[in-house]
């Protein structure tokens, strides 16, 4: 890839990044009337100079261009601010909810990128017939009946009715997570040097990103004691499973349909005409271009990954990121609704940014424009 | 024994509805070892079906392949077992199409598929594959063969995708190579280096080839024989000389008529009245007759048989009128 | 494709089976654990948070107040001049004079005792005594400030005022206070009067850190703890009747040992808490975001408050997705009850299915609020100048207009109680009364359109018109969770001719409606507004802060007055009833009040809704909804017991 394409395109997210920051610090001043309220409760009315001090603190004194250049600094600084809900800085409260998210948004994805390609070539391949017949079937119901519906249609079935599994929360009630930092972040060190040196030796690039995440998830699990670990396995079994129902189906009827189309091209009749087996045209050439939209698609929802999923994680009780802008919102926590929203811009900026880069190393037609 | 020898070939489709398309009726068709043959006519008479029936490419239902005999070398087309059928595939019958924009796929590098081959059939390593395919590149006359290896197919011209298509389809030195209008979709001077390559081919391997054509020009000056094709039916066979000289049937005669040449003068191109009728649709009697100048009773209500004429039994003809 | 199937059930058994093995041996952590269900739960454990109903009733199992204690009442008896506390000390007032509420020389025993603090409520004159502020703060109280234009100032303010005032003075201003005995801290550092001496302080000097509370402490003027920590002093600077229940019941006391060490209490989450409570942390009881468990603080009982049967070992606040799953839990028995009340339609539902969940019960309790519909007078708006002189008539009208049990059954479904138009709903000891009977609201259709009738408000078409001739239209702002409210008003109000609309407003109105500078929707822009009034049941507290807004006749709107109501009469008789010490004749001015008010037809009373709360009695009994309270609470806590 040519670096000036890397370099263009990494100036335009930064514009755009620039754009998103500006937006976000309207965003919360519009939808509070007085973001400084909550935090002003309790001091007297008369008390101006504590008043004032307060406001200073949270950056909501002056005129709105002094505060959009003071948030400006803090944003170049790193400073996303304090929580006065949480009592911490609202970089930690969002890196504390993220990978409880991510256990069950990255596991739901994975699981529904792979089965959602297995069904969705399955159909194309019987396409008019009965495997393709039930994913349309499918497809529709999952469309049409809501996902925290389903959610509970489930619970009450595997929770409540015959009871199965947990019904709420990440691990059994009074029970907290004991992490072992230290290992974790030896583990993640052992996994980027694990991923120089392989990169090294072979010249992969992609090496170097599929080591280190592998490394960071594998030291993750240790980190954690066993006990803990079967907790929250269990616990995510029934919400990793809601979240793969609507997600398989779509990525499968995404899969078919572009299998579909991919089949009807010449190049696969070229490559049968070549004398390969129906798998090595399979996954050799129909896969490889069909399978391409589900980049795009998977790219974007990258940001869902980190940000989890609001419903799904409120009806399980679900300790994650997803109800922490409601939250946020519900409360008057100006800062931390912020710093959120300024953290999923960002995701989605670099999860698109990423996308692009992989797609046009996925797909050569793309031009350098 | 023929290499290739087709008795009786029929293709139908099942269409919608429970109504049944023949594409292809009766055909026969040999190709001796070494010889090009020739099939021409319009589009939608069933020629590239019928090339594809030889490689069992067509999905089948809902194409559905009968004939009294299909075999290639001795082998049973029909009814050889698909592990069979996928080596002779690419090794012993090579195809190339049409357009060879579309028949490359996108996102590989040329190189890399043409490297399949190698690795399929020769089993070879890919280093070694590789190398093999420079060579090939090489011999085919394609300039700087490692830079084009690397490079993919949108990066290329027509007419070097072709070469490459061509690269693809005798790799292995296949025994017969079937060109389904090849030529159609480049430009005239592209036309005549690709048709020269492929005689080169044909000569330097000994190879013999199906040319699927609609355009005359192309069959005068590369195939031996020629069989002429309407509404599929074969309606005359011949040697190209005689057939294209001295044509028998009124629908050769035709598509002669309309050729335009050098020096001719002429107002406007002379048509074949009215149009090719819809497979499902296909006319009582002689398939031909709606659009016949020299129509009479007999062929509106009978199918003439495949006459053969002259003395050798090279040439045959399918009209009550010329047989 | 089935082999495919069989390994990913395959595997997924796999992973599931051990893990579920594994996590079933986990059996519920604590053992006699009353567990309750939340959709909230608090993020940290001051004991200042307000943000989630939770954190107000875990902070009152873990600390005390002065007066209200866990497991007493909360009501203290009067014997005489002298007041016996809960927990033991009692009160005599050092005097007893006649008229208590004037300027006094008392104020000179305060002289030099409360130091500068800078940002401190009384840090703010320069030659700045405490004495000097009370009097200020008094006299600013009634409406009287310096003439500036004419030069005058506080130092040549002050002196005529108190000349003319100067009265002996009463009691009402210092309380002692007695220590108990038995209370100590849950790490079992000994209670003392130091830490109730270091809360008050703390709390003023940290204003902004330690949350509401700061307000309460508004009269406070300094405190006193003896040498031997037994016994404590308090000093206010302005005499009311609801300062010391308000100081002796809102103020959790705090461990000055800990305390002490903390600067930034903003940052402070606190969660070790250590408090004189019944209850304490249990080990590892705080996991975010999933739940929150107390233990009993074993054999501790310093009041003698539990006697009988013990209270639960340990209370669990459990984190729960939403209320319907919370039911099933409740249902099951995996929690005990609900704290948040039920939505009405949701208790209705239930109700109506008792088949629905076969464990979960019922219980009602009445709410401290009374909705209300606020008319604005301000500025001759539905007051003289705006109706041609018939502005009375014309809100008499309106009320007489309002039927409140059809409110009840179509709004809240049954579940509301009806409130005079004294504002104070039915029950409480000093609602409006007539001949011992509750004084209802009046509902009359046709009496209300002969007086529009006779006012001149003539019919034109299906609506009527202002007597000049204009248009009348009333349009009410609202928040979201009144629609039906509105909807149901309309119908009544179409019923005397009225053309009466609503308008939603976004956020909370109440906010729009402070600022006026803020947005368009500010005060007085509207005609009416659906208002809440808290009351409060307890005697003292009786028409609190809400009512305070009848208090000044600034243009702009101060805190709660919405409507923009100067009424010089109203203000003179809240003040009497404010002062007067005698509870019996303090109730009787109440109801003066009530009934000038109600005279007055600018707030129309339209009920008091109850809340449903949820309850299952699988593993504990003896669930006692009491009046204007969660069902659970630390008062209720002490009827709780295990089934047997």
């Amino acid at each position: 890839m040519k670096l000036r394409y890397v370099l263009t395109r990494i100036f335009y997210a930064l514009i755009i990044l620039f754009v998103v920051i500006s937006l976000n610090f309207l965003l919360p001043r519009l939808i509070f009337t007085d973001p400084a309220e909550p935090l002003l409760r309790g001091i007297p009315e008369d008390d101006l100079i504590l008043r004032a001090a307060v406001r200073a603190e949270y950056g909501l004194d002056g005129s709105l261009f002094r505060q959009y250049f003071v948030y400006l600094g803090k944003m170049f600084t790193f400073d996303y601010g304090r929580s006065y809900v949480y009592k911490a800085p609202v970089f930690s409260v969002m890196f504390s909810k993220i990978p409880w998210s991510m256990i069950l948004s990255l596991s739901a994805m994975l699981i529904s990128v792979i089965t959602g390609i297995h069904v969705g070539a399955r159909a194309a391949k019987h396409r008019g017939k009965r495997p393709d017949k039930v994913l349309l079937g499918a497809a529709t119901l999952t469309t049409a009946l809501p996902s925290f519906w389903i959610a509970l249609v489930f619970m009450m079935l595997l929770c409540f009715a015959v009871p199965v599994f947990p019904f709420r929360g990440a691990m059994t009630e009074g029970y907290s997570l004991t992490f072992h930092e230290w290992i974790f972040w030896i583990g993640v060190l052992l996994g980027v040097v694990a991923a120089g040196v392989s990169y090294y030796f072979t010249k992969k690039v992609f090496l170097l990103f599929v080591v280190p995440v592998g490394a960071f998830v594998l030291s993750a699990l240790i980190a954690v004691p066993p006990a803990d670990l079967a907790d929250i396995a269990y616990h995510s079994i029934l919400p990793i499973f809601v979240l793969c129902i609507g997600s398989i189906v779509s990525y499968a009827l995404m899969v078919r349909n572009s299998m579909i189309a991919a089949v009807n091209e010449d190049y696969v009749t070229t490559a049968r005409a070549k004398g390969l087996s129906e798998r090595q045209v399979l996954f050799g050439h129909t896969l490889r271009n069909a399978l391409l939209p589900m980049v795009t698609s998977i790219g974007m929802s990258m940001a869902g990954v980190f940000g989890g999923s609001v419903l799904i994680e409120k009806i399980f009780a679900w300790p994650g990121m997803g109800g922490l802008l409601l939250e946020a919102q519900n409360v008057g926590d100006f800062q931390l609704a912020q710093g959120i929203m300024f953290f999923y811009s960002f995701v989605t900026i670099v999860c698109n940014l990423l996308t692009d880069f992989v797609y046009h190393r996925l797909d050569p037609r793309v031009k350098l424009a | 024994m023929s290499l290739l020898e087709i008795k009786q070939l029929k293709i139908m489709f099942a269409g919608g509805g429970g109504k049944l398309l023949r594409a292809v009726e009766n055909a026969d068709l040999s190709i001796e070892a070494g010889e090009s043959v020739a099939l021409v006519g319009e589009s939608g008479c069933g020629k590239s079906v019928t090339g594809f029936s030889i490689m069992r490419l067509l999905k089948t239902p809902p194409a559905i392949v009968r004939a009294d005999r299909l075999t290639f070398d001795g082998a049973d087309i029909l009814t050889l077992p698909e592990p069979d059928m996928q080596a002779i595939r690419g090794r012993d019958i090579g195809m190339i199409f049409q357009e060879p924009s579309s028949a490359l796929n996108p996102v590989m590098t040329v190189g890399k598929q043409v490297d399949e081959v190698f690795l399929r059939h020769r089993g070879l390593k890919q280093k070694e594959a590789r190398e093999a395919t420079v060579a090939l590149f090489r011999d085919i006359g394609i300039s700087a063969p490692e830079r084009r290896y690397h490079q993919y197919p949108h990066e290329l011209s027509g007419g070097m995708k072709q070469r490459i298509l061509i690269a693809t389809a005798t790799a292995c030195r296949p025994k017969l190579l079937i060109a389904d209008e090849p030529t159609t979709a480049l430009d005239v001077t592209i036309q005549a280096q690709i048709l020269e390559l492929l005689r080169e081919l044909r000569e330097k391997n000994k190879m013999s080839m199906l040319l699927i054509t609609h355009d005359l020009g192309v069959v005068a000056h590369n195939a031996e024989r020629v069989h002429v094709m309407y509404c599929g039916k074969i309606v005359e066979t011949g040697r190209t000389a005689e057939v294209l000289t001295d044509p028998l049937h009124p629908y050769t005669k035709g598509l002669l008529r309309a050729v335009p040449r050098l020096g001719e003068k002429r107002d406007r191109f002379e048509q074949i009245p009215l149009s090719v009728p819809h497979p499902s649709a296909k006319p009582e009697g002689c398939y031909f007759h709606p659009r016949c100048s020299e129509a009479c009773e007999a062929c509106k209500k009978h199918m003439p048989p495949l006459m053969p004429v002259g003395k050798d039994g090279a040439r045959a003809v399918r009209c009550w009128r010329s047989g | 494709m089935k082999r495919k199937l069989a390994k990913l059930l395959i595997i997924v058994l796999a992973i599931a089976v051990p893990a579920g093995a594994f996590s079933a041996c986990r059996t519920v952590k604590y053992e006699n654990t009353l567990r309750i269900g939340a959709e909230a739960l608090p993020k940290n454990l001051m004991p200042y948070d307000s943000n989630t109903g939770t954190s107000t009733v875990i902070a009152s199992l873990l600390y005390n107040t002065i007066l209200g204690n866990i497991g007493t009442p909360s009501e203290y008896a009067e014997q005489g001049d002298a007041f016996r506390f809960p927990d033991g000390s009692v009160y005599t007032p050092p005097d007893t004079a006649e008229n208590p509420f004037l300027m006094t020389d008392n104020l000179l025993k305060l002289e030099g005792a409360y130091p500068k603090k800078p940002g401190a409520r009384f840090g703010r004159t320069d030659d700045y005594t405490p004495a000097r502020q009370e009097r200020i703060d008094l006299l600013n109280r009634k409406g009287l400030s310096p003439d500036r234009d004419a030069g005058e100032t506080w130092d040549t303010f002050l002196p005529t005022e108190a000349a003319e005032n100067a009265v002996p003075s009463s009691g009402w201003l210092h309380y002692s206070f007695e220590v108990a005995e038995g209370y100590s801290w849950s790490d079992g550092t000994p209670f003392s009067a130091e830490d109730v001496k270091f809360t008050f302080d703390y709390i003023l000097a940290n204003q902004g850190g330690v949350g509401a509370v700061a307000s309460f402490l508004g009269n406070y003027s300094r405190g006193e703890a003896s040498e031997d920590g037994k016994a404590f002093d308090m000093y206010l600077g302005t005499r009311k009747t609801s300062d010391i229940k308000q100081i002796g019941t809102s103020i959790l006391i705090l461990p000055k040992h800990i305390w002490k060490d903390i600067k930034d209490p903003k940052s402070e989450k606190n969660l070790n808490p250590v408090g004189t409570g019944a209850y304490k942390l249990a080990e590892n009881g705080y996991s975010e975001s999933s739940s929150v468990t107390l233990q009993l603080r074993e054999g501790y009982n310093p009041g003698g408050q539990f006697s009988g049967a013990p209270p639960p070992a340990y209370i669990s606040f459990v984190l729960h997705g939403n209320t319907d799953i919370m039911l099933s839990a409740l249902d099951k028995g995996s929690i005990d009850l609900i704290y948040e009340n039920l939505a009405i339609d949701k208790a209705m539902q239930l109700k109506n299915n008792p088949k629905l969940y076969k464990n979960v019960k019922l219980a009602t309790t009445s709410n401290t609020y009374t909705t209300t519909l606020l008319l604005n007078v301000h500025g001759g708006k539905f007051g003289d100048g705006d109706l041609s002189g018939k502005g009375k008539e014309f809100r008499r009208a309106v009320s007489l207009a309002v039927d409140q049990n059809a409110l009840i059954g179509d709004v809240l479904y049954g579940y509301g109680v009806k409130v005079s138009d004294g504002l104070v709903p039915t029950g409480q000891p000093h609602a409006l009364t007539e001949n011992g009977a509750y004084r209802e609201h009046k509902t009359d259709i046709d009496e209300a359109n002969g007086i529009l009738d006779a006012a001149g408000f003539v019919k034109s078409g299906q609506y009527r018109k202002k007597p000049d001739g204009g248009e009348l239209k009333i349009e009410i702002f609202t928040g979201v969770h009144n629609e039906r409210l509105a909807q149901a008003l309309r119908t009544q109000f179409e019923r005397i001719g009225l053309n009466f609309s609503y308008k939603q407003a976004g956020t909370d109105y109440a906010e729009v409606v402070k600022d006026v500078n803020q947005t368009k929707q500010g005060a007085y822009m509207f005609d009416a507004v659906l208002n809440t009034v808290t009351f409060a049941a307890d005697q003292l507290l009786m028409f609190d802060a809400r009512y305070g807004f009848y208090e000044t006749a600034n243009p702009t709107p101060r805190l709660y007055n919405y409507s923009g109501l100067d009424d010089a009469a109203l203000r003179a008789l809240m003040r009497s009833m404010e002062i007067e010490k005698d509870t019996v004749k303090q109730f009787e001015k109440a109801k003066e009040v009530q009934t000038y008010l109600a005279g007055l037809y600018v707030e129309i009373p339209l009920y008091s809704a109850k809340h449903v709360y949820a309850y299952t009695e699988r593993n504990f009994v003896n669930f006692v909804p009491e009046d204007t309270t969660p069902l659970f609470n630390d008062d209720t806590l002490r009827y709780i017991t295990q089934k047997k």
